[in-house]
């Protein structure tokens, strides 16, 4: 039996619902929007990294690769810290300049220049590199990772990021 | 979809049983408090989670940390602006929802054991306020909770064991924070939880109760004229009495939820409106030398601040103690004091010359600990001297280094000057010079002091005298 009272009752209690899903459907997007923004925000912003000073242009000669152990700032959340990287310069004609991630990219290892035989060495798994970075020999997946570098007033410039370490592609760590 | 839960878990039977329920006839809007209350404790939750994403509880990390939040979270500040406003919205909706439940008698038969677990719940919000508002670490956190756990200590006998309870030891630091996050985080929470639980189970199972004016005519009506009305309702008077009322009730789902909901996101709207129209107050970090701040605790609390100001030295107890013990001893035994026959507050005189009282006194005693707040203190620590600086102070006094130099004004003119010295010279300079003058300068007329001094004196002198303006 449908009475004008029954079909008055259940409009009434369809709209009174509605209210009840609108109320709780604001409120979801009121405290739901802050809320997911802040818990996913600082995994999403990239941080920019600075120009850091590698010293006079001048100090490198050319085809000499020389190591230089930059201080990285680094800020995790509010805390801030500093740690020491190293990094190889080496200076092509132009002058040109190509700035080496000084980790191995087999397993990060520190390599160095063998001047006697013209070449980067790994001493953990015997990687080789050329003066180009390019592998000559060993397990090293890719050639040595470079940075960008500038020359600004003067004074040689690297941006300082590390890569994953034993993959062919190059990727950022 | 509907058939398999139904199958398995006879929601049916559920949802007819919580939502379909019939709410007595004559509940009004005051009975949305308590669902108001639960709303914002579930927004005090999720905003105190996001916050717990990012907070650290060490001395060292914790006010930096909110600062971060602050500055570098995206919605930080309106999270944490949400997070604040919404503790004191809490306790005014509790304490709202006490002073409507009181008022109306409801903790009379057969409602009592909700009336004690609400009291339970009533102190854990407060609770809540005292161990959040330390975890900022900021001035005001650091001096609120020194002098709360001060008057902690106050207690006669168990006092002082109390207090490093409370502070994790005989300090208030790092043991002091994590203790508090724990409380705060961990340990109240649950508690919570398992009140509410208590709490809502016992509403739902019992029904709400049916306005006093409203009830005590249908007792009156039930019972006829002759009957008198000096004693309160027998079991089966109530049932009776009930029953009718909430054959004339409404239904829960929608009648009655939809005014929760709607009053419910009223409070919540006017919690992230002042949280993005005020920014959320943090002061500087706390610093325990800083002898000009002015402590005081959270608004909810400053009736007990004013209070213990009539207490003087060793009746301090007195305030902390035995006051507040009284309130909860008359709250827990206010439904076998209150026998009365009626509900109506109008029947009530002493319940509600109480209540009205205590309402005033509380709401004076907060009135006029704002009035009397003190301005800061002149803060002086930028012109104390270091302990090193004060055994260099002495040295200057004891060796006679004004007979020959100008020093915080007054002294002899054969030397030149050493106020503003630092300007000057640099302390590697200083400290040589003084040690043997004439390594540095061959025609001084100055005598060496290393001997008779030590290189630590010597140190401690040049440290002094960095400080000379």
């Amino acid at each position: 039996m449908d009475s004008p009272v029954a079909a008055r009752d259940t409009d009434r209690r369809t709209l009174l619902a509605q209210i009840i899903g609108a109320c709780v459907a604001f409120l979801a997007a009121l405290l739901g929007v802050p809320a997911i923004g802040a818990s996913v925000g600082p995994a999403l912003t990239r941080q920019e990294a600075a120009w850091l000073t590698l010293g006079n242009p001048e100090n490198f000669e050319e085809a000499v690769p020389k190591a230089v152990n930059l201080s990285v700032a680094r800020r995790d959340g509010w805390i801030e810290t500093t740690e020491v990287k190293a990094v190889w310069v080496v200076r092509q004609p132009g002058p040109q300049f190509t700035v080496f991630n000084g980790r191995c990219t087999h397993l990060g290892c520190a390599y160095s220049w063998q001047a006697a035989q013209n070449e980067f060495a790994c001493p953990c798994h015997a990687g080789v590199y050329g003066l180009n970075g390019g592998v000559l020999a060993g397990p090293p997946p890719r050639p040595l990772d470079s940075l960008p570098v500038r020359v600004e007033n003067n004074t040689l410039q690297v941006q300082y990021q590390d890569f994953q370490l034993g993959t062919p592609e190059q990727a950022p760590a | 979809m509907y058939g398999w839960f139904q199958d398995r878990l006879n929601v049916d039977l559920l949802w007819r049983g919580l939502f379909i329920r019939k709410i007595p006839f004559g509940v009004n809007l005051l009975y949305t408090l308590g669902f108001a209350s639960l709303a914002l404790f579930f927004v005090q939750a999720i905003t105190g989670t996001i916050l717990a994403l990012y907070y650290s509880p060490s001395p060292d990390h914790a006010y930096d940390s909110v600062e971060y939040v602050m500055t570098q979270v995206p919605f930080g500040p309106v999270i944490r602006g949400i997070h604040h406003w919404g503790a004191s919205a809490m306790v005014v909706v509790v304490v709202l929802h006490m002073l409507v439940t009181f008022g109306m008698g409801a903790y009379k038969y057969p409602r009592e054991v909700t009336w004690w677990v609400g009291i339970g719940l009533f102190i854990v919000t407060f609770a809540f306020g005292f161990t959040g508002y330390l975890l900022p670490w900021d001035e005001k956190a650091y001096w609120a909770t020194t002098v709360g756990t001060n008057m902690a200590g106050t207690v006669p006998l168990i006092g002082d064991f109390v207090e490093r309870v409370l502070r994790g030891g005989a300090q208030l630091g790092a043991l002091t924070l994590t203790r508090f996050y724990a409380t705060h985080m961990l340990i109240l929470p649950m508690v919570l939880v398992s009140l509410v639980a208590v709490h809502l189970f016992l509403v739902v199972w019992q029904g709400v109760s049916v306005p006093p004016r409203l009830w005590d005519q249908a007792v009156a009506t039930f019972r006829g004229p002759r009957r008198a009305q000096t004693a309160p309702e027998t079991d089966i008077e109530y049932h009776a009495v009930y029953e009718d009322f909430k054959l004339r009730g409404r239904r829960f789902f929608p009648d009655l939820i939809v005014e929760d909901a709607v009053v419910s996101t009223l409070v919540i709207l006017l919690v992230v409106g002042l949280a993005v129209l005020f920014s959320t107050p943090l002061e500087g970090q706390a610093d325990p030398t800083n002898t000009g701040y002015v402590p005081r605790p959270e608004w909810y609390f400053l009736f007990l601040f004013e209070l213990l100001k009539y207490f003087p030295g060793s009746l301090e107890w007195v305030g902390v103690v035995v006051l507040p013990a009284l309130f909860f001893v008359f709250l827990v035994l206010l439904p076998f004091l209150d026998r009365g026959p009626r509900r109506s507050p109008r029947y009530r005189p002493i319940s509600s010359a109480v209540g009205g009282l205590s309402v005033i006194a509380v709401a004076f005693l907060t009135w006029h600990a704002v009035q009397t707040t003190p301005p800061a203190l002149a803060d002086d620590r930028n012109s104390r001297l270091t302990s090193t600086e004060v055994l260099g102070h002495e040295l200057v006094d004891a060796q006679g280094c004004r007979s020959c130099h100008v020093i915080g004004g007054q002294g002899g003119q054969i030397g030149p000057t050493l106020d503003g010295v630092a300007g000057r010279r640099s302390a590697a300079y200083i400290h040589s010079y003084i040690e043997n003058p004439k390594n540095l300068s061959p025609n001084a007329v100055m005598p060496a002091f290393l001997p008779p001094l030590t290189h630590q004196e010597v140190e401690d002198i040049t440290q002094y005298l960095l400080t000379l303006r």
